[in-house]
C-alpha cells in the first residue's frame, strides 16, 4: 500500500522549494512588485482598492495595489527561511539537552522546571512580554534575539519529548544487548541510539516547523515582526516581504475584504500541511523500515553476544 | 502521597512564573528613547536603571499591601472590578467551548474509529487531521470571508464584531471549538483502537454482545480517563487561540484587555510604553489560575490512570 502521506507531503515540500528557488524568475511574477493606487478600467470607472482577482491581478492586490501572486511568490523565501532557522536553532539546543538529561539527573530536573515554567502561559503571551522588553527593543541584535526567544521558549518541551524517547530506547532489550556486548559509550551512541533516534528527530522536527509557523503568524497579526524599523510618522514597519508581513499590513481588511488575507493564509496553511504530511509519511516509512531493521540488529547483537560467551 | 507532591510542584512552578513575569512587567521603561539617526529611521536607546527598578518594585509591593488590591485602572475602575468584567466575558467563551469540544470530540472520535480505513475515511481521520493543521487566525479569516460572502448573497445580516450580547459569542465559540474538538477526537479514536486488542473486549465480543453495548459500557469509560489527563493541553489550546480570536473579532474579553494593557494595541511611534501594571497582573493571574487548575485536574487523572495500570 502506497504511503500517501509521504507522496503528498514530498510533492508539497518539493513545490515549495521550486517556488522559493525559482519563483522570482517566473514570467508572471513582478519583481519588485510595484504599487498601483489608481486603476481606471475601460469604461472610465475607478476601481477601488484592494483590487479583486482579475487577469491583471490573478489573486488580487494588497492595500497598495501590489500584485498578490507576486508578493506571495517573493515572500516565500524569507518566510520559510525564518521559520526553518527558528526550528533548527530549537533543535540544535534541544538535542544535546535531551542527551545531557539522560546522563545527569539534576539536568533532567532543571529541564522539567524549564518546560513547566514556559507552560504556565500561552507561548504567544510569553513571546510578547519578552520581545517587547525594552532591552530587546533597543538592542542592535534585536532580530537575532527575537529568533532566539521564539526558538528557546519551546526548547523545554522538545527536550523532554526527545529525552522520553531516549529513555524508552535505553530500556529496550536491544540496547541492553548492546551494553552486554561491551560497547563503549560512544559506540553505543553511534551504533544503537543514533539510527533509532534520527528518524524520530526528523519526524518531530518536521511537525514542529508547523508550530513555529503558527506562532510567527500570530505574532505578525499582533504586529511583532522579526525585523522592524521605526519611522517617525508610522507604526513599526518591517523591512522584508514575507507572507506574515502581508497579513499584518492588510489586517484591517478583515472586516471588509477578507479575501486579501485569505491568500497569504492559504499559503501558510498549505505549507504547514505539506510539512505535517511529510513528517507523518516519514514516520510511517521509518516504522515499517525500522521493524525489519530492528529485528536485524537484535539478531546481530544476540549473535555477537553468543560468540563472546563462547 | 505522591499525588500531593506533584500538585505542590506544579503550584510552585506557577508561583515562580507569576513572580518572574510580574518582575518583567515592573521594569522601568521611561528611559527608552527614540532618537533620529542618519539612516532616516528612529534609533531606539535604553539604559536600565537598577535603582529605579528596585524602587518601582518596592512601591508596587507597598501599594498592593496598603490598598489590599491592585489599585485602579486608567478607566478609573478598581482593578478587581475590571478583571471581573472582562474575565467573565472570556469565561463564557472558554467554558462553552470546553463543553462543546468535549461532546463533539467524543462523537467525532467514535465516528473516526468506526469509519476506520474505509473510503469514508475522508470525513473521518483525514478531516480531523486537516482541521488540526489550520492556524486559528486563518480560521478567523476564512469564516469572516465566508460569512461576508453569504451575507452579500442574501443571508440574513447579523453583527459579529463586538461583545455585548449572545450573538457575538457564536462566531468566537465556533472558531475556538474546532481545534480542541479535533484534538479530543484524535485521543478518543486512538484510545478506542488501542482497546480493541484487549482480551476482555474480545471475550465480550465472542459472547455475542453488540458492538454498541461494548462501546458504551467498557471502552468509553477508559477513554474518559485518557481525556481527563489531556485537559491541561485542551485548556492551553483554548486560551492560546482566545488571544487571536478576541483580538481579530473585537470581542472584549480578558485576553483582548490584557493585550491592550501590555501596551500593545495601536503602537504608534515613537512608542510610549504604557504598561498598565495593575490590570496586566490581575488578568495574567486569572489566566494562570485557570491553567493551574486544569494542570491539577490532569495530574490527578494521570495518577489514577497510572494506579489502575
Amino acid at each position: 500500500m502506497a504511503n500517501k502521506s509521504l507522496i503528498f507531503g514530498g510533492i508539497g515540500v518539493f513545490l515549495l522549494l521550486i517556488v522559493v528557488l525559482f519563483g522570482p524568475y517566473f514570467p508572471f511574477v513582478e519583481n519588485p512588485p510595484m504599487g498601483n493606487t489608481l486603476w481606471v478600467d475601460d469604461n472610465g470607472n475607478v476601481i477601488k482598492l484592494p483590487y479583486p482577482p482579475s487577469t491583471e491581478y490573478p489573486l488580487g492586490s494588497d492595500r497598495d495595489g501590489r500584485d498578490m501572486l507576486s508578493l506571495l511568490v517573493l515572500g516565500a523565501k524569507y518566510t520559510i527561511l525564518y521559520v526553518l532557522i527558528i526550528a533548527i536553532i530549537r533543535y540544535i539546543i534541544a538535542i544535546p539537552f535531551a542527551y545531557i538529561a539522560s546522563r545527569v539527573k539534576l539536568f533532567l530536573n532543571i529541564l522539567h522546571l524549564w518546560n513547566g515554567f514556559f507552560s504556565t502561559l500561552p507561548v504567544v503571551f510569553i513571546a510578547i512580554i519578552l520581545i517587547n522588553n525594552p532591552l530587546v527593543v533597543a538592542s542592535p541584535y534585536r532580530t537575532l534575539l527575537v529568533i532566539l526567544i521564539i526558538a528557546v521558549i519551546e526548547v523545554g518541551r522538545v527536550s523532554i519529548v526527545l529525552y522520553t524517547q531516549l529513555d524508552e530506547l535505553s530500556k529496550t532489550q536491544f540496547v541492553e544487548a548492546g551494553i552486554m556486548v561491551g560497547n563503549s559509550h560512544s559506540g553505543l551512541l553511534r551504533r544503537y541510539y543514533k539510527p533509532f533516534m534520527m528518524p524520530h528527530i526528523i519526524v518531530i522536527f518536521l511537525l514542529d516547523v508547523g508550530r513555529v509557523m503558527l506562532i510567527v503568524g500570530q505574532l505578525a497579526f499582533l504586529e511583532i515582526f522579526l525585523s522592524q524599523v521605526w519611522i517617525l510618522t508610522d507604526a513599526p514597519t518591517n523591512t522584508s516581504i514575507t507572507w506574515l508581513s502581508i497579513l499584518s499590513e492588510n489586517r484591517h481588511y478583515i472586516r471588509t475584504d477578507p479575501l486579501v488575507l485569505l491568500f497569504p493564509g492559504a499559503a501558510i496553511v498549505l505549507t504547514i500541511i505539506s510539512f505535517n504530511l511529510l513528517g507523518e509519511g516519514l514516520r510511517i516509512y521509518f516504522e515499517n523500515k525500522g521493524k525489519s531493521k530492528y529485528n536485524a540488529k537484535l539478531e546481530k547483537a544476540y549473535c555477537e553476544e553468543i560468540n563472546v560467551a563462547r | 502521597m505522591r499525588l500531593i507532591r506533584e500538585i505542590i510542584k506544579v503550584t510552585i512552578i506557577f508561583v515562580l512564573s507569576f513572580t518572574i513575569f510580574t518582575l518583567l512587567l515592573l521594569q522601568p521603561t521611561h528611559t527608552l528613547d527614540f532618537n533620529a539617526s542618519e539612516s532616516g529611521y528612529l534609533q531606539p536607546q535604553y539604559e536600565i536603571d537598577w535603582n529605579d527598578y528596585k524602587q518601582s518594585i518596592n512601591s508596587f509591593v507597598k501599594d498592593t499591601i496598603e490598598n489590599r488590591g491592585l489599585g485602579t485602572t486608567k478607566h478609573r475602575n478598581q482593578v478587581s472590578e475590571e478583571v471581573r468584567t472582562y474575565m467573565t466575558r472570556s469565561l463564557y467563551l472558554i467554558v462553552i467551548t470546553f463543553i462543546i469540544s468535549l461532546l463533539l470530540g467524543i462523537f467525532k472520535g467514535i465516528f473516526d474509529y468506526r469509519v476506520g480505513t474505509s473510503y469514508k475515511q475522508i470525513f473521518g481521520r483525514w478531516s480531523t487531521w486537516i482541521l488540526q493543521s489550520i492556524p486559528d487566525f486563518v480560521l478567523v479569516i476564512s469564516i469572516s470571508w465566508s460569512l461576508l460572502l453569504l451575507m452579500r448573497m442574501g443571508f440574513p445580516r447579523f453583527n459579529f464584531y463586538g461583545h455585548d450580547g449572545w450573538s457575538y459569542m457564536i462566531l468566537p465559540i465556533i472558531i475556538l471549538s474546532i481545534y480542541p474538538t479535533m484534538y479530543i477526537a484524535k485521543i478518543v479514536s486512538a484510545k478506542l483502537s488501542e482497546q480493541e486488542t484487549l482480551p476482555y473486549i474480545q471475550s465480550a465480543k465472542a459472547k455475542g454482545l453488540s458492538n454498541t453495548l461494548i462501546l458504551y459500557k467498557h471502552l468509553l469509560g477508559n477513554c474518559w480517563m485518557a481525556i481527563c489527563s489531556h485537559i491541561s493541553s485542551v485548556m492551553m489550546f483554548i486560551i492560546s487561540n482566545l488571544i487571536i480570536v478576541e483580538y481579530l473579532l473585537f470581542y472584549q474579553g480578558g485576553a483582548y484587555r490584557l493585550l491592550q494593557a501590555i501596551g500593545y494595541h495601536h503602537t504608534k511611534a515613537p512608542p510610549v510604553n504604557n504598561i498598565e501594571i495593575g490590570i496586566s497582573i490581575g488578568l495574567g493571574l486569572s489566566f494562570m489560575l485557570l491553567l493551574l487548575a486544569s494542570h491539577i485536574v490532569s495530574i490527578t487523572a494521570k495518577y489514577y490512570l497510572h494506579k489502575r495500570g
